[in-house]
């Protein structure tokens, strides 16, 4: 089921949230809305949801204009940061609810909703803990249950809010791929918040990046990592360094991607070696270039020719191979 | 016996050895001083004392009462406790203060209020068709002031830890509001309802300066127990007095004990 986000502003109190977004997320898409926090991207989900109503602008699902349906109406699955399980009951109970709260002439036998129920906890990999109470568990099976309890119903849509920000990085990462392949057996149309670049560019299809309420850009991983739209975007998706070459004119490069010589080569400027911290497949060097504070940080494989024997306070020779031009595209050079 | 360190407080032995010693002074020494005088009381007198109309009629008073102000309290106390944590206003501290006042304001001055408000010429009282002053009802409202804060207070800080987000994930599960307050919001709330309730319904039953005033003290009508006990006193009847004393202990003991027990079948898992 495909959404349509038209023309919606958001204010609390004398705060805007969200400046006049117009999306649309085609059926079966896994969209990440990225940015900081406070962009008005957790926002921007829970009117979709409908838990908020915006001030203007509509909510359209396949073509139905939902603006004025109710959460409960809209059939949309939610996760949440911190799992919301209930506590009192059991994780079958958990999962078991939505189906359980259906109107007596829609809700289907006990006998339906228990292998319905062991049919989710099967998708999720965690059937062996449909007697637990959701303290017994950690907080990954926990987002799991959140999960299966959000698709019993059967939703069109699923929305997650930040739903790997309360993990440790390891199950974060576990689960992120576990969502992308979910994603890819059951295709439900998916939007989740995240301000975490890399579980964007891992997991989604496409990503919205905002800032400040507004969408700064759409567009695929690669698209919104090798175009961004602004300085904001380039920033935002990696580290960055900044070249100052002239008093209004600087350069702006990633630190993977810079060329670095031992000796004075064609275009390579002189810098000087402050810190050098091996970080497994790669190696980090800082350089203080001469006439600016701002330090340069270089990353080459940890195997780099112009790495060996290298200490600080050494001389080293770095070109960027790849900026970003005021236009704002990113040139290789 | 379990024994955790805390590294803060003294050690077990310690601080055991003081809860019993003042919990014995405080508390057993009294209650056990008062089930020995009874025993200058042959179990006959007792039964006789206990099974006399008066008596009965002021038991079944007392504890109605008691029982029919907590239940009252557990209701609006939930509302009342509800509204002071999920919704900002202004004056709401100022309301959030006034829960306590029934602590801290002498229940007798409180049974006076209440009495001249609603006597059948009073301002409140001279709207209703019907008496309330010098009635059960009058002792009952008397009973819902003074115990007031106890439901309030119980279920607060339960409530404020209920996160929002509960409710919104039941909701996004099709859940109507009266199947959110069933079956999500009732179900944690319940063991500290059941706290407050007990703690109410105590107090209603011992409650004596608010209602003396209200009741009207008339007997096999508004004469609840601890009235009557005050007026065996007043008479040098010690004995009887306390065989009275030794009967609304064990009922409340009794009582006490199965609220106790019903709570910890609420309890889902230890």
């Amino acid at each position: 089921m495909s959404i349509e986000i038209r023309g919606i502003n958001k204010h609390f109190g004398n705060f805007q949230a969200l400046k006049n977004i117009d999306l649309h997320i085609r059926s079966g898409e896994l969209v990440a809305l990225l940015g900081p926090s406070g962009c008005g991207k957790t926002s921007l989900l829970r009117i979709i949801a409908g838990l908020e109503t915006p001030d203007t602008g509509s909510i359209v699902f396949h073509g139905e204009d939902v603006s004025s349906h109710d959460v409960r109406d809209r059939n949309v699955g939610f996760v949440f940061q911190h799992y919301a399980l209930f506590r009192h009951m059991t994780v079958f109970d958990n999962v078991a609810f939505g189906l359980r709260m259906k109107p007596k002439k829609q809700r289907p036998s006990e006998s339906v909703i228990a292998s319905k129920v062991h049919e989710l906890l099967n998708l999720v990999q965690l059937d062996w803990l449909a007697d637990r109470y959701p303290e017994q568990l950690s907080g990954g099976q926990r987002q799991r249950i959140a999960l299966a309890r959000a698709l019993a119903v059967e939703p069109k849509i699923l929305l997650l809010d930040e739903p790997f920000g309360a993990l440790d990085a390891k199950v974060r990462k576990e689960l992120r791929r576990w969502l992308a392949r979910l994603h890819e057996e059951v295709h439900l149309t998916s939007v989740f918040v995240t301000h975490d670049q890399e579980e964007a560019m891992e997991v989604a299809d496409r990503i919205v990046v905002m800032n400040k309420g507004v969408i700064e850009q759409i567009g695929t991983p690669a698209e919104v990592y090798e175009k961004p739209a602004s300085e904001f975007v380039y920033h935002f998706l990696g580290d960055s360094n900044r070249l100052q070459l002239a008093e209004d004119n600087h350069l702006l490069f990633r630190p993977h991607e810079v060329s670095l010589s031992r000796s004075a080569a064609d275009e390579h400027r002189a810098a000087q070696v402050r810190d050098i911290r091996p970080l497994g497949a790669i190696t980090r060097v800082t350089l203080q270039v001469d006439g600016q504070d701002e330090l340069i940080e270089a990353e080459v494989a940890k195997d780099h020719g112009s790495l060996a024997g290298l200490v600080r306070g050494e001389t080293l020779y770095f070109k960027p191979k790849a900026v970003l031009t005021p236009s704002g595209a990113v040139q290789h050079v | 016996m379990s024994h955790r360190t805390s590294p803060v407080i003294p050690g077990f032995g310690l601080t055991l050895g003081y809860t019993i010693s003042y919990l014995a002074l405080i508390v057993l020494i009294p209650l056990g001083a008062m089930l020995i005088y009874s025993l200058q009381m042959t179990a006959e007198q007792w039964w006789s004392l206990i099974s006399s109309r008066q008596v009965l009629f002021s038991l079944k008073l007392s504890f109605g009462t008691a029982l029919f102000a907590a239940l009252l309290n557990g209701v609006l106390g939930t509302v009342l406790a509800w509204v002071l944590v999920r919704y900002r206003f202004p004056g709401r501290r100022i309301i959030d203060a006034m829960v306590d006042m029934p602590f801290a304001l002498p229940t007798a001055v409180a049974g006076i209020a209440l009495t001249s408000l609603y006597a059948p010429n009073g301002l409140i009282g001279s709207l209703f068709p019907f008496k309330i002053a010098y009635t059960p009802l009058g002792i009952t409202l008397a009973l819902v002031f003074v115990t007031l804060p106890f439901v309030v207070r119980t279920l607060q800080p339960v409530l404020a830890d209920i996160p929002k987000e509960i409710e919104e994930a039941a909701t996004c599960l099709g859940a109507r509001p009266l199947q959110v307050f069933r079956h999500v919001l009732l179900p944690s709330l319940l063991p500290a309802w059941v706290t407050g309730f007990a703690l109410a319904f105590a107090r209603g039953v011992g409650e004596y300066g608010s209602v003396v005033f209200i009741a009207g003290n008339i007997p096999l009508k508004t004469e609840i127990l601890p009235l009557l006990i005050v007026s065996k006193l007043d008479q040098y009847d010690y004995k009887g007095a306390t065989g009275i004393g030794v009967l609304m202990l064990a009922v409340s003991f009794v009582l006490l004990l199965l609220i106790n027990l019903l709570q910890r079948r609420l309890q889902p898992q230890n």
